[in-house]
């Protein structure tokens, strides 16, 4: 029994129809007596239609993935630290194909690289962020019984776990993974082994399951909002999910279309990407030729811009709930933020081809693309300015969540600074592909966006569980982390200066490389702190489970519906129907009884 | 080899009708030998030290070296693998040996000799077999297998004037000219045959042969320069 | 190899456009500083005074945001300063003034996997005909032999030799992937797309012995797509000419038809 079978009849009202109803008796008075009721366990926590667990499937898919993918990573900073080297302990598992001797091949190397960055993005940060926190919190924020369209939601699980298990098949297949980086710039991605072709297909299944999220989380958010939650009175979170599925929906298409393109240049002997009069190898490439291979750069960063604000802007959506809930006062400039993610969300599509300043483009084209690029740093700079702001005259708690929410603010700062040079075409001269840019993105999605789910995870893991996560494992895992991050992605900046490129399998092949390669061994070391400072957090994750303090349903004295539910909500949320009094952050209210008057209590 | 031999043996003291022969030849080159031109060396530093020149014509007394002979349409497959691995190695920037033959299952190993990275890329005809990097001398062995039938392309990408080429068969009925043009197969059952020459520069030249036992038997193969492969 | 010129900021710049694109990039990174730093005292004076402790509370009543809209008006006054004051003008400068050919040495490149592929006209000026079909392990750029421009062409690979104080141009194309021409010294750095010929332009100041790396991942040997650069003085290049120009041959080549100069991917110039 689906939701969408429901009628709406106003947009305000919550549909709650016959079998969520039951639920809540059934959450009222959870026992064995309600057994012949109980759903089979594959079909309650596998092929759920429940937004809530499809929401934890979505995290710790996720979650697995981030951390398969920092692994790659790990063993790619051996190489950089140590070029040459075998691998001590780790380099035995490998086999001779990919690490004879212990020692990375090149090849390796580069589809390590490919697949981190790939893995990171649309493996781990984008599940997490938009199918993990998006899926769980923001039906219960707005008031909703579930998303609009259940089984939708179940499909876009259940293609995206395909797009990731070929991805990483990927790996056992002849010549192995992709390797042409994330951005699988043809005509070296059409030449590619096949690994490549995997890739494509990976990507098409996990741009298929966004769109199918995308849809629903805009109709989610439109059609099932609570009685009196009006536009004004959404939480941030939710609009930042909001204008995150609008860029979603918008860009994923062109990607998928320039997907297929390049799956027929590969397979079928078509000739989108490449031009006529191709010798590879010493040998005349068989194709017709006639395409562009910078046609497949505007179509990849059309979506692969506005990917970055998916990146972030969930992300900023955490960072503003955890914010007002630790100063334990109203967000600062609630409606300029929301205005600034818009947009933000709609410059996202007019700066796209700033990646491209080197390709050959000519004055005009560059300078619209670099106006552009300063102009969509102003919203970012609000955002961050109301953030600051929000702290001014607050209570601040530093608990777990608002530990790592405070540290994305450096650090996102940090992130978008350095765009600046970037996005200026005459500085991107020197600095464009170089480990400077790499510093620069990693600072606003590592210790910026990951940083922020992480505050996400401390925040609503009682919501999920039941259960508070410890605080000094959490403090430890922040601490450790936050000084392991900075120092793997600030010597970066300093490498990039030195004009070291990105992607090299041994730095130390050019002089100016061997000049900063005493850095490498620093970031590597670093790195791999970071990796050991994880356990705490993994320990946290699952010890939790079972000796979490037990919560009610608000343990963080907060304001927004999610926190009217029981924790862990039953089928259908609610047991009665929220009703929205107010707007989100209503904090340290004047003669209020308390410093936190809900949306959801009448009198305060 | 051993059995092949053994079966020889056998089969001359039955009727003549399995005993195997000879097929034996040169290839002549006519035309005018272009010269070799200066091999790009430059390039790396270390490929720098030693100035060489291309050596994919190789002509004496008017001969032509390095020319794949095999016996294809007719000839059977080996009895056995030979037990032995055909090596393929990276010295001085170049390929050793520039040609060289394996039957269908023999072991193909490469090692490389040189200081520097190596990109082994091995075709067979336009199709990538592998593509792998090999970083310096103390990079593992490639070790692989002659799978397909025909001529199996090695390739380095960092330094393009490299070229080693392996010439598989079945049957194991193949030869390289050595330095002066000359080939030798021995042990083909009588039989009606095609057997091919092929030249990296100037590609393939066909003939019939008959072998009938007791009678040896001499081709000869001419190039004159104008070929294309 | 001078190691000593490396460090970990900018390396030298040996051109005579880099010295802009370097104030550039130190006026944004103070600005970057000036905010961060400002930012970063707000932020850190915040946590301090209003941490959460006993008898404090937090106000519900935001503060006003005079300052702050100071702070982002001046945030885009500097931004409008550095994009339209600093960054475009340079690049306009740099883009749109090609050096004249005739005071120019003109180089054409043909990047590949996994090598640069020079080629110098020679003393007749003129660049022999090239033709992909020609290309192979010994000719990397396909070179006509019979073309009577060519003769005198001079071929290297990875080893590119520029005169000093004397404008460049370098016509660059690749005939397999996008590799990217960037020499850190020069302040240049421009992707060689295959199917197009992008010229780019320098002049160096200095001579010495640099390097050319690529910035465009390419393949596996990528990490080592590199070429020596030597910026000669106007003896040295002049030797390194004369040292390199093909021999002519004995005979005068049989009435060659003059061939159009055909590059090896015709395309449309980009800038």
């Amino acid at each position: 029994m689906s939701v969408e079978q429901q009628p709406h009849g106003t947009p305000n009202a919550p549909a709650i129809g016959p079998e969520t109803g039951h639920a809540h008796g059934e959450l009222a008075h959870a026992g064995p007596d309600h057994g012949h009721h109980e759903l089979p366990f594959w079909k309650k926590y596998i092929f759920s239609v429940d937004h809530k667990v499809i929401g934890i499937q979505y995290a710790v898919t996720a979650l697995l993935f981030l951390f398969f993918g920092f692994t790659l990573m790990m063993m790619m900073r051996w190489q950089l630290a140590y070029p040459g080297r075998p691998m001590p302990f780790f380099g035995r598992f490998f086999s001779d194909n990919v690490m004879p001797g212990g020692v990375m091949a090149p090849e390796f190397y580069n589809q390590l690289g490919a697949m981190h960055g790939t893995i990171m993005v649309f493996l781990g940060v984008v599940p997490l962020a938009v199918g993990g926190f998006g899926n769980f919190v923001m039906p219960l924020q707005i008031g909703a019984p579930d998303m609009a369209f259940p089984r939708l939601n179940l499909l876009s699980y259940w293609v995206f776990v395909p797009g990731g298990i070929i991805m990483l098949a990927s790996f056992a297949m002849p010549g192995g993974a992709a390797q042409s980086g994330w951005t699988s710039y043809p005509p070296l991605s059409v030449i590619a082994s096949s690994g490549q072709t995997a890739w494509l297909f990976g990507m098409i299944f996990l741009i298929t399951s966004s769109l199918l999220g995308s849809i629903n989380f805009i109709v989610t958010i439109v059609q099932m909002r609570a009685k009196g939650m009006t536009f004004f009175r959404l939480p941030f979170f939710v609009h930042a999910q909001l204008v995150t599925s609008f860029l979603l929906l918008l860009a994923f298409p062109p990607l998928e279309a320039a997907g297929i393109l390049q799956l027929m240049d590969r397979l079928a002997g078509t000739s989108f990407f490449l031009p006529t009069g191709l010798v590879v190898s010493g040998e005349a490439l068989k194709v017709a030729g006639g395409g562009s291979p910078l046609l497949w750069q505007h179509l990849f960063w059309f979506l692969a811009h506005p990917e970055v604000y998916v990146l972030i802007l969930p992300a900023i959506g955490i960072v503003a709930e955890v914010i007002a809930n630790n100063t334990r006062k109203p967000l600062w400039g609630y409606r300029l933020l929301v205005y600034s993610i818009i947009f933000l969300g709609f410059m996202s599509f007019v700066v796209w081809a700033h990646h491209m300043f080197m390709t050959g483009m000519g004055t005009t084209m560059s300078t619209f693309f670099q106006t552009t690029t300063m102009i969509i740093s102003v919203p970012s700079v609000i955002v961050v300015t109301c953030f600051l702001m929000s702290l001014y005259g607050g209570n601040i708690r530093f608990t777990v969540p608002m530990l790592f929410a405070t540290a994305f603010l450096p650090m996102f700062a940090i992130g978008g600074l350095t765009g600046l040079p970037l996005g200026l075409t005459a500085s991107d001269i020197y600095l464009h592909d170089t480990f400077y840019v790499i510093g620069h993105f990693h600072y606003v999605v590592a210790p910026g966006t990951l940083f922020a789910l992480f505050a996400g995870i401390y925040y609503w893991y009682p919501k999920a569980t039941g259960r508070m996560m410890n605080s000094t494992l959490g403090k430890i895992h922040f601490w450790w982390s936050f000084v392991s991050i900075n120092f793997v992605f600030m010597p970066m900046f300093f490498q990039g200066m030195a004009g070291l490129s990105r992607r090299l399998y041994d730095p130390t092949v050019y002089a100016h490389g061997r000049g900063v390669q005493p850095l490498n061994v620093v970031i590597s070391w670093a790195a791999w702190s970071l990796g050991l400072a994880q356990i705490p957090f993994i320990i946290n994750f699952f010890m939790s489970l079972k000796n979490g303090a037990r919560i009610a349903e608000n343990p963080w004295n907060a304001t927004t519906l999610e926190w009217m539910a029981p924790s862990p909500p039953g089928h259908g949320n609610f047991l009665t129907e929220p009703i929205v009094y107010r707007e989100p952050y209503e904090y340290s209210v004047p003669g209020a009884k308390q410093d936190f008057s809900p949306q959801f209590v009448a009198e305060a | 080899m051993k059995t092949l031999k053994t079966f020889a043996v056998l089969a001359a003291l039955i009727p003549a009708a399995a005993m195997a022969e000879t097929v034996e030849g040169v290839v002549e080159f006519s035309g005018k030998v272009p010269t070799a031109v200066k091999l790009h060396r430059e390039a790396d530093p270390f490929c720098a030290k030693k100035s060489m020149t291309d050596p994919s014509v190789e002509v004496k007394g008017g001969n032509l070296a390095n020319v794949w002979v095999n016996i294809t349409k007719g000839a059977p497959a080996a009895k056995s693998v030979p037990d032995k691995t055909v090596s393929m190695n990276q010295k001085d920037c170049m390929y050793s040996p520039r040609v060289t033959t394996a039957v269908v299952g023999e072991k193909i190993e490469a090692k490389n000799d040189d200081p520097v990275l190596h990109n082994v890329h091995v075709y067979s005809g336009a199709a990538t077999l592998f593509n792998k990097g090999m970083p310096n001398s103390s990079a593992a062995p490639i070790e692989t297998v002659a799978k397909e039938e025909g001529m199996m392309k090695w390739k380095c990408d960092v330094h393009p004037w490299m070229r080693g080429y392996i010439g598989i068969s079945k049957s194991g009925l193949q030869d390289v000219t050595n330095g002066d043009g000359g080939f030798k197969i021995a042990d083909v059952p009588p039989g009606r045959y095609t057997i091919e020459a092929w030249h990296e520069k100037y590609g393939i030249k066909k003939q019939e042969i008959t072998v009938e036992a007791g009678k040896p038997v001499k081709i000869v193969f001419k190039y004159d320069g104008t070929e294309k492969a | 190899m001078d190691e000593t010129k490396y460090g970990w900021w900018l390396p030298v710049d040996v051109s005579v456009h880099g010295a802009r694109i370097d104030q550039l990039i130190s006026v944004v990174h103070w600005f970057m500083l000036l905010l961060f730093v400002g930012w970063g005292a707000f932020f850190v004076y915040c946590l301090i005074k209003f941490r959460a402790r006993d008898g404090h509370q937090a106000t519900y009543n935001p503060v006003k945001g005079i300052f702050t809209k100071y702070i982002e008006v001046a945030v885009v006054v500097i931004e409008v300063f550095v994009l339209f004051g600093l960054s475009t003008p340079v690049w306009f400068a740099y883009k749109n003034h090609p050096p004249a050919e005739k005071d120019a040495v003109t180089i054409k490149l043909v990047a590949e996997q996994f090598a640069w592929n020079f080629h110098y006209s020679g003393k007749d000026g003129k660049f022999g005909r090239t033709d992909s079909s020609l290309m192979s392990g010994d000719n990397p750029l396909g070179l006509d032999p019979d073309s009577p421009e060519g003769k005198d062409d001079i071929v290297t690979v990875n080893q590119m030799h520029i005169p000093v104080h004397k404008p460049v141009i370098i016509q660059i194309t690749s005939k397999d992937v996008i590799h990217s021409f960037n020499i850190p010294v020069l302040r240049v750095k421009q992707d060689t797309i295959p199917g197009q010929r992008i010229p780019i332009w320098f002049e160096a100041t200095q001579t010495g012995h640099f390097e050319l790396a690529c910035a465009q991942l390419c393949g596996l040997g990528h990490y080592r797509m590199r070429a020596d650069v030597f910026i000669d003085s106007p003896e040295d290049y002049a030797k390194w000419e004369a040292d390199n120009t093909p021999p002519p041959a004995e005979a005068p080549a049989a009435e060659a038809p003059p061939a159009p100069e055909a590059p090896a991917v015709p395309a449309p110039e980009a800038k």
